[in-house]
């Protein structure tokens, strides 16, 4: 028996969202002295929240910011180990993700 | 569904109010287009919007302003769905917004004057657009011509060097350097409404070859 043959797909998502934002956010093109839309999405790129995490021996290192989801359980250990560690939940994980997965 | 044309120029005074308001005005006279102003707060085309509805009516157009990338990606969505055309008006910066617009768009256009600083500044573009593609490879910008004076030596010799020296198709259209254009946008019309008969027909070329262009392409 055969399977039943699944037509192509004709239509396209009309708005592809994800790429859309992937694409803005992943920084603009270098040399071109350009600044930001607006002020609320110029915060620094996930993983430079000061300049002690920042890599000034990597310029042009490209940041992709992403987001979590996580249980309430798992955000508010993670949260009171950050707190412990006088850093921030991000900072924390950051410093986490990168020892595992290096810089 | 709605096609999306995006025009994008990072050299602030190069046409991209004059393209996305005569675009969405032609657009509209058949068919329900959205134009919506990246370009907040400054918003040329908000205020060519608020003087046509108060001029000429329409239950055609629509306008939506986008103040970031985030806004933007919305307001497309929302207004996909009850448009058949949607014209995004592009800010002067190579940021996030001219991003998101280089992806959402089905064609991008790319006001280009007859001057050394325009085409130095598109330059800075087409590496965008490149970096675009290794996300979107269909994204497809043309340049088009705007204030074009073919008479002169200069806008002849400076349309040559980009021929040869950048590398994105040009649109056969262009529009030369009328008064007809700004006068237009003044009072809230598009050039084919107003008297000067070069002004109407380069604008309902390059309005026609938009649209061609668009339904060639298959969604």
């Amino acid at each position: 028996m055969t399977k039943a043959r699944k037509g192509p797909t004709i239509l396209k998502p009309m708005i592809d969202e994800t790429t859309a934002l992937q694409f803005a956010t992943a920084g603009t093109a270098p040399d071109t002295g350009t600044r930001g839309d607006s002020e609320s999405f110029k915060k620094k790129p996930f993983g430079q929240t000061s300049a002690k995490k920042s890599s000034p021996g990597k310029p042009g290192k490209s940041l992709r910011q992403i987001s979590l989801t996580l249980s309430q359980d798992i955000y508010s250990r993670i949260a009171k180990d950050a707190a412990r560690k006088e850093r921030t939940v991000e900072e924390h994980l950051i410093k986490h993700l990168t020892k595992r997965y290096g810089k | 569904m709605a096609k999306i044309v995006g025009i994008i120029q990072t050299k602030g005074g190069a046409g991209r109010s004059t393209f996305a308001t005569n675009l969405a005005a032609i657009f509209s006279f058949r068919d329900p287009t959205t134009l919506i102003d990246c370009d907040m707060p400054q918003g040329t085309s908000s205020s060519w919007y608020a003087l046509r509805q108060a001029e000429v009516p329409s239950q055609n157009l629509f306008l939506a302003q986008a103040r970031n990338h985030i806004d933007l990606i919305q307001k497309a969505k929302e207004f996909a769905g009850q448009s058949r055309y949607l014209v995004i008006d592009g800010p002067p910066r190579l940021a996030e917004m001219t991003r998101a617009i280089m992806i959402l768009s089905d064609l991008c256009l790319v006001p280009l004057g007859a001057s050394a600083a325009e085409i130095w500044s598109t330059s800075d573009l087409l590496q965008t657009l490149e970096e675009a593609r290794s996300y979107k490879p269909e994204v497809d910008a043309r340049l088009v011509w705007t204030r074009f004076r073919g008479y002169t030596r200069e806008a002849q010799d400076l349309k040559e060097a980009v021929e040869r020296e950048l590398k994105l198709e040009q649109l056969h259209s262009r529009l030369g350097y009328r008064v007809a254009f700004s006068e237009a946008l003044a009072r809230g019309l598009s050039a084919e409404e107003c008297s000067d008969p070069n002004a109407r027909s380069e604008i309902h070329g390059l309005a026609g070859e938009v649209k061609r262009i668009l339904a060639e392409k298959k969604r």
